[in-house]
């Protein structure tokens, strides 16, 4: 249990790319440990963190298809992150740039959105993402550098870079 | 130079070989479209980065609730997860004097030397010259014919519990080769070493087959006893 619980941030930042109110991604997490405690039994995973990602993959969709069936709309993009009371001039202006990256992270295709969630902030391998969601890996690559481009022209003039020109 | 930008950047930002490497970041210096391509990926990059978020600190308590209450009380059916926490909260509270027995769940498996499964099932397939299952392949075999390869059987199946496609092929001297198609990318051999001239390819040799397994769009597995005639059916096939 504790080895799995090192996986919570991964498993929460990906429920929020998937659900974006926290509390339907909280709720997802759980589903995806409960379902992962129920299939333990059944199977050995030598890759505990892509297991439980492909998990929570499933989870969220299954979350996203309830949503899909109700009539009522809760929610119509992601919650905003407001600075709080303690916070400095800075980190609140940190903030509010976060919020717009995680809003422009939305307004992508689900795939290119997933793919950038799974490689650039849950730290996956192409190859793992291909694994997780199924598709081939070029799909994946593909996606991911499709999407982050999308990412930099939509943000075009927010966090500007100061490295200076030289490769990766 | 014909080339695709867009392709080898995004290889190049996901972590090409380092020879591959090298040898784009020699180009990327002349290239203006592929440099372009790469600075507007890595800003990309930098900005999904800062939306990562750390897991609240509640989290982690109600998963632990909800797992040791699942384990206590398996029941079946669509389970109330954060609306009903409170219940689950009260009943964990109820069993906390009680000695709650959960498996030991999960823990990671120490590396192994060993080919990974799906490989060494190949490896097994290609020796035995058995096919992973009798279902009648939905694509059609690729042409190996411009190197003598004729088509010997072709199955849709499972090998270790991958979804593949796999053809067999001879030459009329009996050389044999086996083409291992799969939707999934085929896990890298520990004991592997990189193809030369190529981005992703790799090869091992198991057993005495040679296999060499090349990540396009679909993954692709190539074996045979015949080292050269592996490597010529890879680069007939634009594999390699």
């Amino acid at each position: 249990m504790r080895a799995t619980l090192r996986h919570a941030d991964l498993l929460h930042t990906l429920a929020l790319r998937l659900a974006p109110h926290p509390a339907d991604a909280a709720d997802i997490v759980q589903e995806t440990y409960l379902r992962a405690y129920a299939a333990w039994a059944r199977r050995r995973p030598d890759d505990v963190g892509a297991w439980l990602a492909t998990i929570c993959l499933n989870a969220g969709r299954d979350e996203l298809r309830r949503h899909a069936r109700r009539s009522v709309v809760f929610y119509d993009g992601p919650v905003p992150d407001l600075p709080g009371r303690a916070d400095t001039a800075e980190a609140a202006l940190e903030r509010l740039g976060t919020s717009r990256v995680k809003a422009a992270l939305w307004g992508l295709p689900e795939s290119q959105r997933i793919a950038i969630t799974l490689m650039d902030l849950c730290g996956f391998t192409a190859a793992q993402a291909a694994a997780i969601t199924g598709a081939p890996r070029g799909t994946i690559l593909a996606r991911v550098h499709r999407g982050r481009k999308a990412l930099a022209l939509s943000l075009r003039d927010e966090h500007r870079p100061a490295s200076p020109r030289a490769p990766r | 130079m014909n080339h695709d930008p867009e392709q080898l950047a995004a290889a190049y930002l996901s972590g090409m070989r380092s020879r591959a490497c090298r040898r784009f970041e020699d180009h990327l210096l002349a290239c203006e479209p592929c440099w372009q391509e790469v600075s507007l990926a890595r800003r990309g990059r930098q900005l999904a980065e800062t939306a990562r978020d750390a897991a609240p600190a509640q989290l982690r308590e109600d998963i632990r609730a909800a797992v040791t209450a699942a384990a206590t009380n398996p029941a079946p059916g669509p389970r109330p997860l954060r609306r009903s926490l409170a219940a689950v909260a009260i009943a964990v509270a109820v069993l906390a004097g009680t000695a709650v027995s959960v498996r030991p769940w999960p823990y990671s498996r120490p590396a192994s030397a060993a080919p990974p499964a799906v490989i060494a099932a190949a490896v097994t397939s290609y020796r035995d010259g058995s096919l992973p299952g009798t279902a009648v392949p939905a694509e059609p075999a690729p042409n190996l014919t411009p190197l003598h390869l004729r088509l010997a059987g072709a199955a849709a199946g499972r090998l270790d519990g991958v979804a593949v496609t796999m053809f067999a092929y001879s030459t009329p001297s009996g050389a044999r080769l086996t083409l291992v198609r799969s939707s999934q990318p085929f896990p890298e051999a520990t004991q592997a070493r990189e193809l030369a001239g190529t981005d992703d390819a790799w090869t091992v040799r198991s057993g005495g087959v040679t296999v060499i397994c090349a990540q396009g769009t679909h993954a692709m597995l190539l074996l045979g006893t015949d080292a050269a005639l592996v490597r010529q059916a890879g680069a007939l096939l634009n594999a390699i």
